[in-house]
């Protein structure tokens, strides 16, 4: 569906993120949506998402609150927000998902916009990419560093690595 | 080193493993823990905490 929507150009761009993104890295997690970054062709018009909601009713997958529901899960559809996320978008890599192309946001993007965001469970996103060496802590504080995070990371370093 | 600790480690390697498996079988696993949870929340909104406290024990 997200390669078919950028296909009829309703979108210019995805890239799963989120949860379900970190999982390619690390063991499962519980989670109750699943996260897609989008490019829009118009992104200052107010109701960017319209178009995306309808492509998707049209495809027989109604809204559910914020998400459009496919299949079991809730997808919330989230337009690039900054220059990280545009970056992240940018840089995503295509990884084959059982013979599907489908386009994910990297490690060290997904660390650094978790740790932009900061709740509890964005800081156990970082430590379980850390864990599963998908990222060092050099690169989240060089990507950091480019994107004025600086203090937010030296934060998470202080909380969770000095002795 | 006694069984406890033996046990413990061998838990801790078995959830690193887990990491390794295939992403499209890790999202599986998601789904799973995602319809449980709903599935609980659902039943803590119909029952009450002393229900809830008279399951557990």
């Amino acid at each position: 569906m997200l390669n078919a929507m950028r296909s009829a150009g309703v979108i210019l761009d995805y890239a799963l993120f989120g949860a379900v993104a970190q999982m390619r890295y690390t063991e499962a997690v519980s989670t109750l949506d699943a996260d897609v970054l989008v490019a829009l062709p118009s992104p200052e018009r107010l109701a960017a998402l319209a178009p995306i909601y309808e492509f998707c009713r049209n495809l027989g997958h109604e809204p559910e609150g914020e998400a459009v529901k496919v299949g079991a899960w809730p997808v919330q559809f989230i337009p690039v927000f900054s220059e990280l996320t545009r970056e992240a978008l940018e840089q995503a890599e295509t990884v084959d998902f059982e013979g599907i192309p489908l386009r994910v946001i990297r490690a060290d993007y997904l660390g650094v916009i978790a740790l932009g965001v900061g709740r509890a469970k964005d800081f156990a996103r970082v430590l379980a990419l850390l864990e599963s060496n998908a990222v060092t802590r050099e690169e989240l504080a060089a990507l950091a560093k480019r994107h004025d995070l600086s203090a937010e990371y030296e934060r998470f370093e202080t909380r969770f690595f000095d002795e | 080193m006694n069984d406890g600790r033996k046990l413990f480690e061998r838990h801790a390697a078995w959830q690193k493993e887990r990491a390794k498996l295939p992403w499209p079988e890790k999202i599986r696993l998601a789904e799973s823990l995602r319809e449980t949870l709903l599935k609980f929340r659902s039943l803590r909104a119909q029952l009450s905490a002393v229900q809830i406290k008279r399951m557990i024990r």
